[in-house]
């Protein structure tokens, strides 16, 4: 059996911000911000690209498509990553499924 | 200092006063009345607080909802930016007012709860009906659409019915569950012979912790914390003396941690007389203990000092009577054996009902 633990398992499914959880700029860093009750993540650029579109209207795939138009990276690495990306957060209950 | 040194988090203890009396809570257990901040003095108190940094604010208490202008400090906290949580017992929470707190911007509710059985959560509570107000409090939240997370203190009259507690949270819909060991300061020290669990107690409950952390990821996070009597290492308390975090109690004083106001022989300042940035940056209260310079040994030499930030300054205050002590939990310190006896002394027949329950100020 594959190893779906990444996260490759949800390529077809919509990941959206967890209800209680926002994405902000920090007025201090100037820095993309996602918070909730106790979470501060300071984000890097690809980070906030990827959140952003976290929407619940895109699959992980139509996301991954995205990125994969702005930069010039692997398919199978971008794939990988930005699923184990978005799984991560989802752990931790800052992402949701849809 | 550090300048990437800011505060992300805001503890507003709007009031010491709550329908609640539990045993270990954590207000002072010494409080003289003093006029609580008024509505333009937390304004002024939440702007500067977002000019520092801060990112988060969680209004407490006591219970907040006691304060008619909750709603306003929700606002202003939302239009300077600030992520909200509402940390509340639930008692007084109607569908009118969550409505309000939920069009003036709050994201988050935390309630408390004592057990998920109504007769022991009331016995702890000191409370006749409270944990069915607090039933009723979950489900206006869930209805309105605000956020809720759960936050059950663990001792030992509950600890052993944490598979039930963890239940209880998944039907109530809760996004979050924090599993908070009692922290042995104030109220909880003075009770701590009757509420300190067994070692085997604790361990049963980290497994029972362990498995649902696992089987409930990504719908509902659930947060345990080994107690610090039990881990042999101290906690890395607020992540470090005036680094992160500040607490704004009633009257406005400034505290690193919401239990230094009782660390013998520190002087706090207030929001009514010095403007915040200075309070967190030159104050001699948030400096005392920044950093690691303070530190004695054998916190100094210590591979561990940036890690645990030498442990809790209440903790070393409280039970070795000098504040700059290493943390007894540790099993480094020299007053190490304080903690080990605490939790080998066995208490005969322990019951909750014999406590000392917290009174209003």
């Amino acid at each position: 059996m594959p190893d779906l633990s990444d996260g490759s398992a949800q390529l077809f499914n919509r990941p959206c911000l967890a209800k209680r959880v926002r994405l902000q700029i920090d007025p201090v860093s100037g820095k993309p911000v996602l918070l909730n009750q106790e979470a501060v993540i300071l984000l890097n650029r690809t980070g906030y690209e990827i959140l952003e579109q976290c929407d619940g209207t895109r699959t992980l795939t139509e996301i991954i498509e995205e990125l994969g138009n702005r930069y010039a990276i692997a398919k199978t690495t971008l794939t990988q990553d930005v699923s184990q990306y978005v799984e991560k957060l989802n752990q931790k209950g800052l992402l949701q499924w849809i | 200092m550090d300048l990437t040194d800011r505060p992300y988090g805001l503890l507003a203890e709007l009031t010491y006063h709550c329908p609640l009396h539990c045993p270990y809570c954590s207000n002072p257990t010494r409080w003289e009345k003093q006029f609580e901040l008024d509505t333009l003095e937390w304004e002024k108190a939440i702007q500067e607080a977002a000019e520092l940094g801060v990112l988060q604010v969680g209004f407490s208490g006591g219970e907040p909802l006691q304060r008619k202008d909750l709603e306003l400090l929700v606002q202003i906290a939302r239009k300077a930016g600030l992520y909200t949580n509402l940390i509340t017992s639930g008692l007084g929470l109607t569908e009118n007012r969550a409505t309000r707190l939920l069009e003036s911007g709050l994201d988050n509710v935390q309630v408390s709860f004592q057990a998920a059985e109504p007769d022991l959560a009331d016995g702890i509570g000191g409370v006749t009906n409270g944990h069915k107000q607090k039933l009723r409090a979950t489900e206006i939240v869930n209805r309105v659409g605000l956020a809720l997370s759960l936050n059950v203190v663990l001792h030992r009259f509950n600890i052993e019915s944490l598979s039930e507690i963890i239940a209880f949270a998944e039907d109530l819909g809760a996004t979050r569950l924090e599993l908070a060991n009692t922290q042995y300061y104030g109220w909880a020290y003075r009770n701590r012979s009757m509420l300190i669990p067994t070692r085997a107690q604790v361990e049963a409950a980290a497994r029972i912790a362990s498995g649902a952390r696992q089987r409930l990821a990504g719908k509902m996070t659930v947060l345990y914390v080994l107690p610090d009597y039990f881990t042999n290492r101290p906690k890395p308390c607020m992540n470090g003396w005036g680094r992160r975090y500040l607490t704004v109690n009633p009257s406005g004083f400034v505290l690193p941690c919401p239990s230094a106001w009782e660390i013998p022989g520190l002087r706090f300042d207030t929001v009514r007389e010095k403007p915040l940035h200075w309070i967190w940056q030159t104050s001699e209260s948030f400096n005392r203990f920044r950093g690691t310079d303070w530190m004695p040994e054998p916190c100094r030499s210590c591979p561990q000092k940036e890690i645990d930030f030498g442990g809790c300054r209440c903790q070393a205050a409280l039970l070795t009577g000098d504040p700059s002590n290493t943390d007894p939990a540790c099993e480094l310190s020299r007053h190490h054996h304080l903690v080990q006896e605490a939790v080998d002394r066995e208490v005969d027949h322990p019951a909750i009902d014999s406590s000392i329950f917290r009174r209003n100020p």
